[in-house]
């Protein structure tokens, strides 16, 4: 008997009930687990995802023929039995669990283990195979707790607002700027938004999750208060937008900010070190977590991931070939 | 669209048989009659024994397997609460039950055609308070399809209402919960039902209702109180009529999971044990009802 599901050049598929998971060519009919936009691109002919991440996707993707789905709903497709149970990874996010003919696979999409305040907190699903991202999947990358990190992101806004200085952080605009706004102090100062990240608290916002109070900055709205931090997507840190609010202290929260030299290449005063993807103990407790025996990483340090898992744990490891990330220079900020 | 043959033949013979057979029969009796003769080859599945009883009073078919077991499975059956009756569900209803390790009761409650509301759900709950006579509240599931699965939910508000202890679960395949004839859900998939017309509802429900209102909680379940509901499968088809209707009843069900079925008409159920796709879904809220009862 084939697979459930099988690598094709267009992404993971079933046959079972003929859909992608998160395809990367267009294709009938895509399931996906996240708005990312290396997860979820256009010009596929219909879209199933969950009710939390249809907004975004509409927002990014523009009409599309899409329709929701709630967290644990099961839904019959052919032969294939499909849910989507939270990733924990930006709101809205998704495993998708793939049953047919009583075997259980679960496509992680990204996730993390650590609840963030925001998304809704990931939840191990049992299967017998996992296909699972490891961004990180190297015993380096051990994240600190959320609050630790967020108390130092305070601790640097305060100093500078004492100094005069405009604090500027560069965070992607799903997800990673969001989980910053719910999560710092909001009383040290005014919080002040890049457009891509407004845009994106908006839609947020009217979905029911809360956000506090940030204010859309645009660049002829005259001098900007010297206690604000201001949230932009990292690619603006160094453009007109941002040269117009003067002297300014830079920063960067991203999981790549782990890594000392790319930390150095990026050049921002700070880099705080903070992802919405799992870390080494995260991805090995989800993995075994799932009991899944059958184990397929893709999406970051595959090959080393997969022998850890084979040699150390016993399990049935192979990489899962995908193109996830590879074109999209904004999914680094996305860690 | 990855249908079994099977399913594909079901399909086209619900559309372009049943639905205009729903739709254009005047006469609910007549239709009852077409109902019930077309329903002959829908036998129950073999091995299992058919007797008749009259718990609470109401006339019930029952429908035991090889051992006697001590659970049970009370199953209303659906038409519209005008039509169908246990011979027409009598194929799917006892593969539910043995699927569920049960023994499986179907009441044959009055219908609109006879006496309207509230009839049909005082015969189900007079059922019901007789098997908890009989029968530990634990050991007990109901179930039921359409017009069943609403006195299934009628039921559990009376129960709750007299104080009376829930059922172990309870299987809802495409259940009426709004019986408004404005609910403006039921304009999203107008023509996408593979059987239901909504025609059909329009006359067989104000049928039903009698002049009550229809907004009345111990009428429409989605205005009911349900916190203390037992724990809840509801299956429905992608385009059918009544899908909205099951998503609202699990937003407002704590404890009831839905799981929607692509491609198939309203309660495709029937066809279990002729179509792969009926036989999967009958075994699936089997195995959901069997979780919550003791061996």
């Amino acid at each position: 008997m084939a697979p459930i599901l099988t690598h094709t050049d267009k992404g993971i598929y079933c046959a079972a009930g003929d859909f992608w998971i998160d395809p990367w060519r267009p294709v009938p009919r895509a399931l996906i687990t996240h708005g990312h936009a290396d997860h979820a691109r256009p010009g596929m002919g219909a879209y199933l995802a969950t009710h939390a991440a249809l907004p975004v996707l509409r927002h990014r993707l523009g009409e599309i023929d899409a329709e929701g789905i709630s967290y644990g709903e099961t839904r019959r497709i052919g032969a294939a039995s499909v849910s989507f149970h939270p990733a924990g990874h930006v709101p809205g996010s998704a495993q998708i669990r793939v049953e047919v003919a009583g075997e259980v696979w679960v496509v992680s999409g990204d996730y993390k283990v650590e609840p963030d305040g925001l998304s809704e907190p990931f939840e191990p699903v049992r299967c017998h195979h996992f296909i699972t991202e490891c961004t990180f999947g190297l015993p380096v990358f051990r994240w600190q707790p959320q609050a630790t990190v967020m108390a130092q992101v305070n601790d640097w806004w305060r100093a500078n607002a004492s100094a005069g200085t405009v604090s500027m952080l560069g965070a992607y605009s799903l997800g990673k700027a969001q989980r910053l706004i719910a999560n710092i102090d909001a009383a040290i100062g005014p919080i002040l938004t890049h457009g891509a990240v407004e845009a994106t608290n908006a839609v947020l916002r009217a979905q029911g999750y809360d956000l506090p109070d940030t204010i859309h900055w645009t660049s002829d709205a005259g001098k900007p208060p010297r206690d604000a931090l201001v949230i932009a997507p990292p690619g603006a840190l160094d453009g007109q937008w941002a040269r117009a609010f003067g002297t300014r202290s830079t920063a960067f929260a991203s999981g790549w900010m782990g890594v000392r030299g790319i930390r150095r290449r990026r050049a921002g005063d700070r880099g705080f070190v903070i992802s919405d993807h799992a870390d080494w103990p995260g991805l090995l407790s989800a993995i075994r977590d799932t009991g899944a025996e059958n184990v397929y990483p893709t999406h970051g340090y595959t090959d080393i991931f997969a022998r850890y898992l084979s040699s150390e744990l016993g399990l049935n490891a192979q990489v899962w070939e995908a193109e996830y990330g590879g074109d999209d220079a904004e999914e680094v900020d996305a860690a | 669209m990855t249908l079994s043959r099977r399913q594909q033949v079901a399909n086209a013979w619900a559309r372009y048989v049943q639905k205009p057979t729903l739709g254009f029969t005047p006469n609910q009796k007549l239709l009852n009659g077409i109902f019930h003769a077309t329903s002959a080859h829908l036998r129950t599945v073999p091995g299992t024994r058919q007797s008749r009883a009259t718990p609470g009073g109401i006339d019930t078919r029952v429908i035991e397997g090889a051992g006697q077991s001590p659970n049970l499975l009370i199953y209303l059956h659906g038409g519209g609460f005008s039509i169908g009756g246990p011979f027409t569900v009598r194929g799917m209803a006892s593969r539910l039950g043995q699927a569920a390790g049960c023994t499986t009761w179907l009441p044959r409650y009055r219908l609109a055609s006879a006496a309207s509301y509230p009839a049909a759900p005082d015969d189900c709950f007079a059922v019901y308070r007789a098997a908890l006579d009989t029968h530990a509240p634990d050991r007990i599931v109901l179930a039921g399809d359409s017009a069943g699965g609403c006195l299934v939910l009628n039921t559990l508000t009376r129960a709750a209402d007299h104080g009376l202890p829930m059922p172990a679960a309870v299987g809802l395949i495409a259940p009426v919960v709004d019986l408004r004839p404005d609910n403006p859900a039921r304009a999203a998939f107008p023509h996408g039902d593979g059987l239901l017309p909504a025609r059909w509802l329009r006359r067989s429900i104000p049928m039903y209702l009698g002049g009550h209102d229809p907004a009345d909680p111990g009428l429409s379940p989605i205005f009911a109180d349900l916190s203390k509901a037992p724990p809840a499968l509801v299956q429905v088809g992608d385009t059918e009529l009544l899908r909205d209707d099951a998503e609202r009843l699990v937003q407002h069900m704590p404890n009831a999971r839905l799981d929607v079925w692509e491609g198939v008409p309203h309660v495709w159920h029937m066809n279990a044990g002729l179509v792969p796709e009926a036989t999967r879904a009958v075994q699936d809220m089997g195995a959901f009802l069997r979780g919550h009862l003791p061996p």
